[in-house]
């Protein structure tokens, strides 16, 4: 377990399960990029130092016990490079983009499942979207609902990726 | 072609009576004789037991179902990373378009994801009951849903594994190659 993770658990059952599952996240992510990507993640100390500059957004919905969306963000660069990493063989041209965005996307996707398999009752009482990936930067993502959000930065081969649950209910 | 328990229970039958009466020398001497024999009846058994396996791993026509095409890839890689020979690989981005496939190709060994657009994977194996293609064929679900409905769902409707991802070739390896020997 990284340290940075396991910060200090205040006494509020509220901000205590948001620690629990930040750290459910950090794992999640952690094992699909250790098993399926090859490259481990570590994590950004300064979550709020995490650039902006990230063009590549993949997100999955969420349904059931837990509703909201999940959301990995990171540049194009970053998604060719795991989808190098994945497939064995580069896919840095433009004309790969395709396969960038499903391999950002099927990483989201196991990310989210591997999450609520982590979390006690999330297991069997939520489901999963398929994954939905944006390019650019010129997007502003709305909800209805007055959410609560929880975020976790990593790096991937020195390059931030940032991991976002936006949590409906 | 394996060791055979009445080999076994001859070399016993002979080696207890020494054993019986604390002839150590004798007992020594014996195991000594009898057991190149025995070694040499298990190396074969080995050897017939690698190829059968080699034989039932080869030339294996394959069904992926996915609509990711990086994890279609992906599942082929750890196939042949499995020692899997794999004489054809058919692609599909969801049930309905496997099930077009099957339609077409007789194929050995199908891997499906569940959660997919258009036809999902556990409609897909209900409806490859109806497929003459795949009658007798093993179906291995490979999903990112983790809950126990949807796999024992899946396994009822005639799945004979699934493999949670993320997963490694090894994990892939140990659940499909019983299946093929199996068959």
């Amino acid at each position: 377990m990284n340290p940075d993770v396991t910060t200090t658990v205040p006494g509020n059952g509220y901000e205590q399960r948001n620690e629990e599952w930040r750290r459910a996240l950090y794992e999640a992510a952690a094992e699909v990029f250790e098993m399926m990507v090859g490259e481990p993640v570590s994590l950004q100390e300064d979550t709020a130092a995490a650039p902006g500059a990230t063009d590549t957004t993949a997100m999955v919905g969420l349904a059931g016990a837990l509703c909201g969306v999940l959301s990995i963000r990171c540049t194009t660069s970053s998604a060719a490079g795991i989808a190098s990493k994945m497939l064995g063989e580069p896919v840095q041209s433009t004309e790969c983009i395709e396969q960038q965005l499903d391999a950002l996307g099927e990483i989201c996707n196991m990310v989210a499942g591997n999450f609520k398999a982590r979390v006690e009752g999330l297991r069997e009482q939520c489901m999963l979207s398929v994954p939905t990936v944006i390019t650019g930067q010129d997007y502003c993502l709305h909800s209805l609902a007055d959410n609560d959000r929880l975020e976790v930065a990593l790096l991937f081969q020195g390059n931030p990726i940032v991991l976002r649950l936006e949590i409906h209910g | 072609m394996a060791l055979e328990p009445a080999r076994v229970t001859a070399v016993l039958w002979k080696l207890m009576p020494l054993a019986a009466r604390a002839d150590k020398k004798a007992a020594a001497a014996y195991l000594l004789s009898a057991l190149p024999s025995i070694q040499g009846e298990q190396e074969t058994a080995v050897r017939a037991a690698r190829r059968t396996v080699r034989i039932v791993m080869a030339n294996i026509r394959a069904l992926i179902v996915d609509d990711s095409s990086v994890m279609r890839k992906i599942v082929e890689r750890c196939l042949r990373q499995a020692g899997i020979t794999l004489s054809a690989v058919f692609e599909a981005s969801n049930g309905a378009e496997g099930l077009a496939v099957i339609g077409n190709n007789p194929v050995d060994l199908i891997l499906s994801d569940i959660n997919m657009p258009v036809m999902d994977g556990l409609e897909f194996v209900t409806n490859l009951q109806a497929s003459a293609n795949a009658k007798g064929v093993p179906i291995v679900m490979i999903t990112t849903e983790g809950g126990e409905a949807q796999v024992t769902q899946a396994l009822t409707l005639g799945a004979k594994g699934y493999i949670r991802k993320p997963f490694t070739p090894d994990q892939v390896r140990q659940h499909v190659v019983p299946l093929l020997r199996a068959d």
